[in-house]
């Protein structure tokens, strides 16, 4: 039966708060950093109060490994920060991808590299979806486009999480962490007791086999099986999990492929599409990693062009790329610094590709 | 030269062994030199680095609005403490002076205030006295400076200058803890006599 | 139904507070609606905008090149944003503060004098209300009733006792919107 669901007009900070705690998680670990300062502050005030834990750690090594050891302890277990933080947490991901443990990391992307400013940005799409430290794991990766599938998909990534035993990355961006939109709340789930079958903890002589939680395989075959029962996980994940949502024109002249913000601007340019004189269609990831290959070189033998838009100088576009092998130009609109294209001059780049791939306009 | 969020004694490291000669400090708030940077701070200390440190104690994160600082005395709300800090959540306000009088390498440690004329006059001499013990070559000093941070504490301006004065003082006493040469006798930073490490 | 409003003003005078309000009442008429701050770096004075659209249908991008309503509320913001306006779009400044705004052909302007209103009901806070009060009656896409049912949810109980001056405010701002269409 579908439960009465309250709809408030929240931040996209309060939504991931929130939606983390509707997921199911009662331990969250993390330090402050602009623009997802509310997200600590909200779980600091929601979460002593119903038994669950609210810890800043003294700096973003510190969380990510506090996310570790609960995780390792068997409890569902998030952090949130902004990219010079999740720079800072590669180490602890590539520890939980070794050690095959679920969590659920946000990142609210702001301008870099270094100390960057603290507007939009999409400039960590190779950290989450290549990144998460040394080594061959991954993370999973979501990439909602509004504050009702921010709180959505960080409660579902537990889920997932679970399901793969692998860490989860919620991609946001300055914008979806500070913008208000209405959202309606998943109720919260109740804390799970902490008995994961793989987790430390204390339990009866002969309940069960001693667990160790390790991630160091000197022995070769044993490394190489970690990696292999992985590439297993993502292999699964492509399978079950891929999300996407398209918009638009139903006989497209020019695709659109963006994520998160910028698919909101290429959302805006669909609706005007008149105006551009093409049919045009927006393809929006909400994963990208498992990424939408298979959509995605199925419109490219039925497109003329594809033209990606991306607040980076270029990252997201390489996987369009991949998954198109050359089968129709792909080009680029790409802004950085905390700079965002308008909707009109996401048409004008339509029209230039249109025009250059010999569509008439 | 902009370091990383509490990298600044690592990255003044860096600079002070190019070019020994120059002044160099960094300018750390308790968010930055006691939370996320308190190894450099103390691995710089320990090894009685040349330079300066003016170390901002608001027992707040100001620039990111408000948050619990290791600072934060207990029972003061912050915006990630909203019903005031207690020792059994979030454990006690660190004393970064106390702290670095326990090693061998600092030259010269104090805590001033910056409310009251003689107290912000007393703050100069030390500042003055930590970078004479750098241009000496006497070794690493610190200075701390508490200081009021009226939006993020809820008070206006006097009252926060009161609440330094009256509460903040008392867990966070204002001394020189140190004023001498570095232990040992070569200041770091400066290279030995050319050809004796052969 | 596609409304997009900016909002203007300085630090301290309540644009992202209306502005929110304006998202919330939308949302409580059954809407889409998008809030869409830009924080100047200083957490306070500097200059502070909002961009509010409301839609029957989706949103879109939450941000406004040509913004079909404004609402401006000091001399720098008239300066800055007044010439983004669309074309036949609505125009509302604090006239308290600004004296003068180039107004584009075909554009309407409405000038509240905000703080004037403010001042008669005796509560500086109401400056923001008297401007989205003409900005309701102005535009249609909100009923005055609309904001100060969704204001009254939105302010915590104990700032209840101010609904009475901030609704006098909401409703000195659509009457002289009213008078001047
Ligand atoms: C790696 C990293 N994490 C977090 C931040 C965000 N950040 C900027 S300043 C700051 C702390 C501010 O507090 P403090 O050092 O006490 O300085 P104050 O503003 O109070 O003077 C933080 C957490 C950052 N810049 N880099
Ligand atoms: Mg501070």
């Amino acid at each position: 039966m579908n439960e009465e669901r309250r709809r408030v007009f929240i931040s996209g900070n309060e939504a991931t708060a929130e939606g983390g705690i509707a997921g199911g998680c009662r331990h969250f670990f993390g330090y402050p950093i602009t623009p997802q300062n509310k997200i600590p502050e909200y779980m600091a005030e929601h979460l002593p109060p119903i038994g669950g834990v609210y810890l800043q750690a003294e700096s973003e090594v510190a969380a990510i490994n506090m996310v570790y050891g609960a995780s390792s302890a068997g409890a569902r277990v998030m952090t949130t920060s902004s990219s010079p933080g999740i720079a800072l947490m590669q180490e602890g991901l590539s520890y939980m991808l070794g050690s095959e443990l679920p969590a659920v990391i946000v990142n609210m992307v702001r301008g870099g590299p270094g100390l960057g400013n603290v507007a939009v940005a999409q400039s960590d799409y190779w950290l989450s979806t290549r990144g998460a430290g040394h080594g061959d794991g991954r993370c999973i990766t979501l990439t909602p486009y509004s504050v009702q599938e921010l709180h959505n998909f960080t409660a579902g990534a537990f889920e997932i999480a679970d399901r793969y035993q692998n860490i989860v990355m919620v991609l946001g961006d300055a914008i979806l962490a500070t913008m208000m939109e209405p959202c309606e709340l998943i109720p919260r789930r109740e804390m799970e007791p902490p008995g994961r079958p793989y987790a430390v903890g204390p339990h009866e002589a002969g309940e069960r086999e001693r667990n160790i939680v390790n991630s160091l395989w000197v022995d070769f075959d044993a490394m190489e099986a970690v990696n292999i029962r992985n590439e297993e996980r993502y292999a699964r994940a492509a399978a079950e999990i891929t999300d996407w949502e398209e918009f638009g024109s139903d006989d497209p002249q020019v695709l659109l492929c963006a994520y998160g913000i910028s698919a909101r601007l290429c959302e805006g340019a669909v609706m005007r599409a008149e105006e551009a004189g093409v049919r045009l269609r927006l393809l929006r990831p909400k994963t990208v990693f498992p990424f939408p290959t298979v959509p995605i070189r199925e419109w490219s033998e039925r497109v003329d062009a594809m033209l990606v838009v991306e607040l980076s100088m270029g990252q997201f576009v390489e996987d369009v790329r991949l998954a198109v092998e050359g089968r129709c130009p792909v080009d680029l609109l790409s802004r950085a610094g905390g700079n965002m294209p308008t909707v009109s001059e996401v048409l004008a780049k339509v029209r230039e590709v249109a025009a250059k791939a010999g569509v008439a306009v | 030269m902009q370091a990383a969020h509490g990298r600044g004694p690592a990255v003044a490291t860096g600079i002070k062994r190019v070019h020994p000669d120059s002044v160099v400090f960094t300018y750390q708030g308790d968010g930055d030199l006691a939370s996320i940077g308190m190894a450099e701070i103390v691995h710089a200390a320990s090894r009685g680095e040349n330079f300066t440190v003016i170390f901002i104690n608001n027992a707040v994160f100001g620039m990111t609005q408000g948050q619990m600082a290791p600072t934060t005395l207990i029972g003061q709300k912050t915006t990630t403490s909203p019903r005031g800090r207690t020792a059994a959540e979030a454990g006690w306000p660190i004393r970064i002076c106390e702290l670095l009088d326990t090693l061998e390498g600092p030259a010269y440690i104090a805590r001033e205030a910056l409310t009251t004329p003689p107290r912000i006059r007393s703050a100069k001499k030390s500042i003055r006295r930590a970078f004479e013990a750098q241009l000496a070559g006497e070794g690493f000093g610190i200075v701390e400076l508490l200081s009021t941070c009226p939006t993020w504490w809820g008070m206006d301006p006097l009252e926060a200058i009161r609440h330094i004065d009256d509460t903040m003082v008392e867990h966070y006493p204002l001394r020189v803890f140190r004023d001498r040469p570095a232990a040992h006798d070569r200041p770091a930073g400066q290279q030995e006599e050319a050809g004796s490490d052969a | 139904m596609r409304e997009e409003l900016f909002m203007a003003g300085l630090g301290g005078q309540g644009v992202n507070l209306a502005g929110q309000l304006v998202g919330r009442a939308g949302m409580d008429a059954g809407l889409n609606v998008s809030w869409f701050p830009i924080y100047s770096p200083e957490v306070r004075g500097g200059s502070s905008t909002c961009t509010i659209v409301l839609s029957d249908g989706r949103v879109g991008s939450p941000t406004s090149e040509h913004p079909s309503s404004m609402v401006l509320m000091d001399t720098s913001s008239a300066e800055c944003f007044a010439g983004n306006l669309a074309e036949g779009g609505l125009l509302i400044v604090n006239s308290s503060l600004i004296r003068h705004v180039p107004v584009s052909e075909g554009c309407r302007l409405i000038e509240i004098p905000a703080n004037q209103i403010a001042a008669e009901i005796g509560n500086d806070r109401t400056v923001n209300m008297a401007l989205i009060g003409a900005w309701a009656a102005g535009t249609g896409a909100l009923t005055v009733d609309d904001v100060a049912r969704s204001l009254r949810e939105m302010l915590p109980e104990r700032h209840h006792v101010h609904m009475p001056d901030n609704q006098l405010a909401l409703e000195r701002g659509a009457q002289i919107a009213r008078e001047a269409d």
